[in-house]
């Protein structure tokens, strides 16, 4: 058992942050995608819309 | 394993705190990835009609992903005899690397947005199809065949052989006789390749009381079973010429590089006893994943080599004016 925050050594917490920075750079990665599929999908349609 | 080995397991699986980024990629089998994005891709590039480039490359992702996921849930389910195989003992689950419930999560998470994502990006048709291969996959192959029959590969098969029919739906929105074909050449190349590597295996799998046919009904059997299997299967590889999507140039290859295949099969019914045999089995499996990967090529390079000529025409006639 380490010494730091819930029981972890210096290592076991450098791994948990590398596993958080990940995740957080998917979840942005997911958001972006999605955004980008509905401009894809919408195409040129995107102005064909009363204004 | 040894049981001290097994004691080093269990300390290291009792002190994970979460392993590396790249455990987590381990777990999601990018071997069996690569393959599956490769066949995926030429089912997508076969069919008729067009796909915009970013939705193409976005389904190619999505189809990985659902791959990959269903191999974190057959690590998480099959953690318990991973250990016990020399093969599979250095998965990160056996190794103490990652925890077997965190493969779960990990497996669920990403089957539902790829299934997700590829609706979105596509249609339904192909959704439902990568959601039927994590399902088969899991639930029929896994926890159900793996254990209990020496047919599990040949039915479990079917997961494996869906990718091109997934990429040909993701463009077309249906299935069709072509992308049947496609199915069929992964379907019956499964069971010789497979037994091959079971042939050598063999004592790997009846350690852990997986019922391989070699364990089941012996390596002749084994044998005469891959022979059969890849009679049938060399003529199903020339389907897609007489189906009229692919071209001479695949008859031809796929002509020679299926009677290399048939030779190997013989050599491995031939010759059956000592280090010879589990050589001709080898080189058999070996050549197996050259042979699936060498007709996708040779189908993808004739169905994009028309385009290719296209394009270089162009900048030909771009550079003379």
């Amino acid at each position: 058992m380490g010494s730091g925050p819930d029981g972890m050594n210096e290592e076991e917490l450098k791994k948990r942050r590398r596993r958080s920075v990940v995740i957080a750079l998917m979840l942005v990665g997911f958001a972006l995608l999605f955004y980008a599929i509905t401009i894809f999908r919408l195409g040129g349609h995107v102005f064909d819309r009363p204004l | 394993m040894t049981d001290a080995s097994l004691d080093i397991y269990s300390e290291t699986y009792a002190s994970n705190a979460g392993g590396e980024v790249g455990d987590y990629v381990a777990l999601l089998k990018p071997r069996v990835m690569s393959l599956v994005v490769f066949t995926s891709f030429v089912g997508l590039v076969l069919a008729p009609g067009s796909i915009h480039p970013f939705l193409g490359f976005v389904s190619l992702l999505a189809i990985a992903v659902g791959a990959g996921a269903s191999g974190a849930l057959n690590m998480w389910y099959d953690a318990d005899i991973d250990g016990r195989m020399q093969r599979t003992a250095a998965r990160p689950i056996p190794r103490g690397r990652v925890m077997a419930d965190e493969a779960l999560a990990l497996g669920v998470v990403l089957s539902v947005f790829s299934v997700l994502v590829l609706g979105l990006a596509t249609n339904w048709l192909a959704a439902f199809l990568l959601a039927f291969t994590i399902f088969f996959y899991l639930f029929v192959y896994t926890m159900w065949l793996k254990r209990r029959t020496p047919q599990n590969i040949v039915i479990g098969g079917a997961a494996g052989s869906l990718p091109p029919m997934i990429g040909w739906a993701a463009v077309t929105g249906s299935v069709s006789v072509e992308s049947i074909i496609l199915f069929l050449i992964i379907f019956m190349w499964t069971p010789p390749h497979f037994w091959a590597l079971s042939l050598y295996r063999c004592r790997d799998y009846s350690r852990v009381g997986v019922p391989m046919l070699p364990v089941v009904a012996g390596p002749d059997a084994t044998r005469a079973q891959i022979l059969i299997y890849s009679l049938l299967l060399v003529p199903v590889t020339l389907l897609p010429f007489f189906a009229g999507f692919a071209g001479s140039a695949y008859l031809a290859v796929s002509g020679v590089i299926g009677a290399v295949f048939l030779y190997l099969a013989f050599d491995v019914y031939r010759v059956r006893d000592g280090v010879l045999a589990d050589r001709a089995a080898k080189r058999l499996f070996l050549y197996s994943i050259f042979y699936l990967f060498a007709l996708y090529l040779v189908l993808l390079v004739e169905a994009l080599l028309p385009t290719m000529v296209e394009v270089l025409a162009k900048w030909v006639q771009v550079l003379m004016v």
